[in-house]
C-alpha cells in the first residue's frame, strides 16, 4: 500500500526540518546568503560592486560549462571530458588566430570542434551505449593528447584584441561580456530544458529511459544531442579562458575536471538523472566561485581552499540525503 | 481451535493519514488466513507492522499469548514471524544455497561449512519440490522457482507464522497449484500462513477464513466456505458493485489491424486480425511468448519476418515511432518500469507520445496541451489534485489510467493492453473495462493480454491463446470455457 500524503507536507521544526521542508534551490540560496554575510563581515572588500563581478567573472567558465553538462546529467550521463574538449577547441582557436583568420571565422571553428568533441562522445554513449563516465574518461584523455599535439606541447599565445574582449571586455563599461555570455547560456538552457520538447524528453529519458522508449521518444537522438550540447559549452568556455588568460595551454583544467561536476551536483541535480533543475547549477556555480573568491579575500591558502570545496560538496550532498529521507528511520 | 497469533487494535498514524485505525487479526494454528482489500486499505501497513518494519502507534501483539513488542524486524524473525513481499527479496549473483542461508550461514572453524550448507539446502529444495542443484546461481531461476527458493528460505528457520503478499501475482495457473500444494503441506506441519492476494478464486481454493479490511478499518472475518464473491466484494468497497464485467453488445467495423505470419524472438509465425470495436484477448501462461508477440508489433523487439498492416498500411516496425505512426498505442504491463516516468507529472506523463504534435515554434503550445490533458483527465475521470501532481503519488488504477490517456491524445486505431488491471483494486478494474468498452464505442481495435481467465473470459470478444509462441486456438465468446483456453494454453491438442 502506498500511503497518500498528496497535499498534505509534514510540518517539521529545527534546522532537519527546515531542510527537508525546502526546494532544494531556495535552501541552496539560504547557504549563499548565509556564506555571504560571513565573508562580508571577515572581509571590508568583500561586499562591493567590483567584487561581486569578480565572482561573475570568475563564475562564467564553471557557469558555461555547468549548463551543458546539466542538461547530460538530467539524462544520468556524467560528463568529464569538458576541460579537454575547451582546451582543444581554444588551442584550434589559438592556432587559426596566430594565422590572422577573422575572428568570427575562429569562434564557428572553435564551436565546431566543440561539436566534433560532442557528437564523439554522444556516438559511443548513444549508439554504442558505453557508460558516459567511461566513455568521457576516454575522450578526455584523448582530446587532451590531440590538444597537446597540435600546439607542439607548448602555450599559444593570443595577441588579438578584438578576441580579448570575450574574456577582458565590458560593455559599457560596466558589464563583463563573459557574464553577459553566460547568461545568456543559462537563459538558453533554462528555455530548452523547461520549455520546449526537447526538454521534456530530457527529463523523461532521464526519468525513465524504457518508458520513454516505448512512447515513441528518441531516446538515441536525446542523448546524442545532449552530449553536442555539452560539448558546444565546453568550447565557449574555452574560449573565455583562452580570452582571459590571452594564451591557450594544452594543460588547461588539468585536474579541475571535478569542479564543474561539484557545482551541478551542489545544484541538486540527480546523479541518476531526471531531477534537477538549471537555478540549482546557477546557485551551485555561485556558491564555489564566491568560496574561492572569499578565501582568496582572506588570504587564505590555495590548499585550504581545496579541503573547503571539497567538504562544501559532500555537505551539499548530505542536505540531499536528508530531503529524500533516505536517514529516517521507518 | 488453538489462537497462535493475535493483534489487538492495532492503529497507525503517518502524517496526514491514519492508515489502520484499531484492526484486529487472530490468526489459529494452522490454518489459512486470507487478507483482502482494495488497494489502500491497509494490508501491507498491517504486514509491515508484523514484520517489525512499523511500530504500531497503538495496540497490542500476541504470539502464543505473549505480547510482543517488535522494534524492528529482526525481532520478529527470532518469534518466528516471516514476511514474504510481493517484491522478493534476493541476489541474482549468488547461490540458492547462499541466499537460503543468508546471514545464517553454517560455520565450522571461522570459516564458512559448504558441506553442510550444500546438504542442508538439498533437504529443503526437496521438501518445496525445486530441482535445482544448490550451486546454481538464482539469475537462472524463474520467478516462481525464485519464490520457492523464498519459501525454502522461510522454512530454513523454525518459523510458526508466514506472511505472504500477493505470491501468485507473477506465477502462472500451473506453477499456483504447485504453490498451493506445497502451502497445504506446510499447514499440515502445523504453520498458519496469511495470505495477501486479489484474486477471488484464489482465496476460496486456498484459505480458511477471509478478514476484510477498507479505508485502514477493520471489516470483517468471515468463513470462505460460507461466503460468496458478491459478499466479499461488498464488503471490500462498501457497496454493491453492479456487473464486474460491463460488457456491451458493440458492432464490428472494417478490419483494422492485421497480423500476417509474423516471426521473431519467441514468436513463430503468428497472424490475426482486430476490427473497429473488437476485443481481442490473448491469454496464455507466462513465458508462452504473449509480451513478445505484442512487443514485436509494436517494435520493440527485432522482426524476422512477416507483417503487419493498419488500415491497408503495412508497419515499419523497426521501433516503437513507427508503431505509434501507425496508430498502434502500447499500455506495457510493467507501469511503472514501462509505462510512466514516477518523477514527472501526471500532465508530463500524459504529452510524452504527442509531444512532436504538440510544438509551437521552437517551444510547446502548452495552453493546447493544458487543454488536451485536461479533457482526457475528465473524460477517463483520473483522480488526481491536478495535472501538475506528480504520477507516483497516484494510486494503481490511476497511474494505469494516466499510461492509457498517453495515448489517447493522438487517436490511436488498436490499443494493446498487456495486463491493464494487474496491481489495480477491483473498484478501479471495473472503470478500465468500462473504459474499453468507451473506446471500443469510438472504433477503436483493442487487443488484451491477460492472465486471469474470468476477466479475459468476461471483457474479449474473441480469444487467442498462446503457447510457445505460437497462437495454440482460438475461441469466440460462445465457445469461452476455463477448461478449454487451460487445455490449449498447456499445449494440449
Amino acid at each position: 500500500m502506498t500511503v497518500k500524503t498528496t497535499g498534505i507536507k509534514e510540518e517539521r521544526k529545527g534546522l532537519i526540518g527546515a531542510i527537508k521542508n525546502s526546494g532544494t534551490t531556495f535552501s541552496l540560496v539560504i547557504v549563499y546568503i548565509i556564506m555571504c554575510i560571513i565573508f562580508g563581515l571577515l572581509s571590508p572588500h568583500f561586499f562591493t560592486v567590483n567584487n561581486f563581478l569578480n565572482i561573475g567573472i570568475y563564475s562564467s567558465i564553471i557557469g558555461v560549462m555547468g549548463a551543458g553538462v546539466t542538461v547530460a546529467m538530467l539524462l544520468g550521463a556524467m560528463d568529464i571530458s569538458q576541460y579537454a574538449t575547451a582546451t582543444l577547441a581554444s588551442i584550434v582557436a589559438a592556432m587559426l588566430l596566430q594565422e590572422e583568420v577573422n575572428l568570427f571565422v575562429v569562434i564557428i571553428a572553435a564551436i565546431a570542434v566543440g561539436i566534433s568533441c560532442g557528437a564523439v562522445n554522444g556516438v559511443l554513449v548513444a549508439v554504442l551505449k558505453i557508460p558516459a563516465i567511461i566513455v568521457t574518461l576516454g575522450t578526455m584523455q584523448i582530446f587532451r593528447g590531440i590538444a597537446y599535439l597540435l600546439a607542439g606541447g607548448k602555450t599559444i599565445m593570443i595577441k588579438n584584441a578584438d578576441f580579448d574582449l570575450i574574456g577582458k571586455g565590458y560593455i559599457g563599461n560596466t558589464i563583463p561580456i563573459c557574464i553577459v555570455i553566460m547568461v545568456l547560456v543559462f537563459i538558453l538552457i533554462y528555455y530548452l530544458l523547461r520549455h520546449t520538447g526537447f526538454g521534456r524528453t530530457v527529463y523523461a529519458v532521464g526519468g525513465n529511459e524504457s518508458a520513454s522508449y516505448l512512447s515513441g521518444i528518441n531516446v538515441v537522438r536525446v542523448k546524442f544531442l545532449a552530449l553536442v550540447l555539452c560539448g558546444v559549452c565546453s568550447a565557449v568556455a574555452g574560449l573565455i579562458t583562452s580570452s582571459q588568460v590571452g594564451a591557450a595551454i594544452p594543460s588547461n583544467g588539468v585536474g579541475s575536471e571535478m569542479g564543474v561536476l561539484s557545482a551541478v551536483i551542489l545544484g541538486g541535480i540527480s546523479l541518476s538523472g531526471g531531477k534537477g533543475r538549471i537555478s540549482g547549477t546557477i546557485i551551485g556555480v555561485l556558491i564555489l566561485a564566491t568560496i574561492q573568491n572569499g578565501l582568496t579575500l582572506l588570504s587564505v591558502q590555495s590548499f585550504y581552499q581545496m579541503i573547503i570545496n571539497g567538504i562544501v560538496l559532500i555537505l551539499a550532498v548530505l542536505m540531499d540525503v536528508i530531503r529524500r529521507g533516505v536517514l529516517k528511520k521507518q | 481451535m488453538e489462537k497462535l497469533l493475535e493483534m489487538k487494535n492495532i492503529t497507525k498514524r503517518f502524517p496526514g493519514v491514519t492508515a489502520l485505525s484499531g484492526v484486529n487479526l487472530d490468526l489459529e494454528k494452522g490454518e489459512i488466513l486470507a487478507l483482502l482489500g482494495e488497494n489502500g486499505a491497509g494490508k501491507s501497513t498491517l504486514m509491515k507492522i508484523l514484520s517489525g518494519a512499523y511500530v504500531p502507534d497503538e495496540g497490542e501483539i500476541y504470539l502464543e499469548n505473549e505480547k510482543l513488542e517488535p522494534r524492528n524486524p529482526g525481532e520478529m524473525i527470532e518469534k518466528g514471524i516471516a514476511v514474504m513481499y510481493q517484491e522478493l527479496n534476493y541476489l541474482d549473483d549468488l547461490s540458492i544455497a547462499e541466499n537460503i542461508f543468508l546471514g545464517n550461514l553454517p560455520i565450522k572453524m571461522g570459516r564458512v561449512n559448504y558441506k553442510k550448507l550444500y546438504a542442508d539446502t538439498q533437504e529443503l529444495l526437496s521438501i518445496v519440490g525445486l530441482k535445482h542443484d544448490p550451486k546454481t546461481e538464482v539469475s537462472n531461476l524463474s520467478i516462481a522457482e525464485k519464490q520457492m527458493m523464498e519459501i525454502a528460505k522461510v522454512l530454513s528457520k523454525k518459523n510458526k507464522v508466514l506472511v505472504m503478499d500477493e505470491p501468485t501475482s507473477a506465477l502462472n495457473e500451473v506453477e499456483t497449484q504447485t504453490l498451493f500444494k506445497l502451502l497445504r503441506e506446510l499447514v499440515r506441519d502445523g504453520i498458519s500462513i496469511v495470505f495477501i492476494s486479489h484474486k477471488m478464486d484464489e482465496l476460496f481454493e486456498i484459505s480458511n477464513r477471509i478478514e476484510v479490511l477498507r479505508d485502514g478499518k477493520y471489516i470483517g472475518t468471515v468463513d470462505t466456505a460460507k461466503t460468496n464473491v458478491n459478499e466479499l466484494v461488498t464488503m471490500m468497497v462498501g457497496r454493491t458493485i453492479g456487473d464486474m464485467y460491463p460488457k456491451e453488445e458493440i458492432k464490428h467495423g472494417k478490419t483494422i489491424m492485421s497480423v500476417q505470419d509474423l516471426t521473431g524472438t519467441d514468436v513463430h509465425g503468428v497472424s490475426f486480425e482486430v476490427k473497429e470495436g473488437e476485443i481481442v484477448g490473448l491469454f496464455g501462461l507466462m513465458g508462452s511468448g504473449r509480451t513478445e508477440i505484442v512487443e514485436t508489433i509494436f517494435g520493440k523487439h527485432q522482426v524476422l519476418g512477416g507483417s503487419v498492416m493498419v488500415d491497408g498500411k503495412q508497419v515499419l516496425m523497426k521501433n516503437p515511432q513507427d508503431a505509434i505512426e501507425a496508430k498502434i498505442a502500447y499500455v506495457p504491463r510493467e507501469r511503472k518500469k514501462d509505462g510512466l516516468v514516477l518523477s514527472a507529472s501526471v500532465k508530463e506523463n500524459m504529452t510524452y507520445a504527442y509531444l512532436k504534435k504538440m510544438r509551437k515554434g521552437i517551444g510547446l503550445d502548452t495552453s493546447r496541451e493544458r487543454e488536451m490533458v485536461r479533457e482526457w483527465i475528465d473524460r477517463l475521470s483520473i483522480k488526481t489534485p491536478d495535472m501538475e501532481t506528480p504520477v507516483d503519488s497516484l494510486s494503481g488504477g490511476n497511474q494505469q489510467k494516466v499510461v492509457i490517456a498517453k495515448w489517447m491524445l493522438d487517436q490511436p486505431r488498436v490499443l494493446i493492453l498487456n495486463e491493464p488491471t494487474r496491481g489495480v483494486d477491483v473498484g478501479a478494474k471495473v472503470e478500465i473495462y468500462k473504459m474499453m468498452e468507451d473506446l471500443c464505442k469510438m472504433g477503436i481495435g483493442i487487443v488484451m493480454i491477460s492472465s486471469e481467465m474470468p476477466e479475459i473470459m468476461g471483457i474479449a470478444d474473441r480469444i487467442l491463446v498462446v503457447h510457445e509462441g505460437k497462437i495454440a486456438g482460438e475461441c469466440t465468446r460462445n465457445e469461452f470455457s476455463q477448461e478449454k483456453l487451460m487445455f490449449l494454453a498447456i499445449g494440449g491438442e
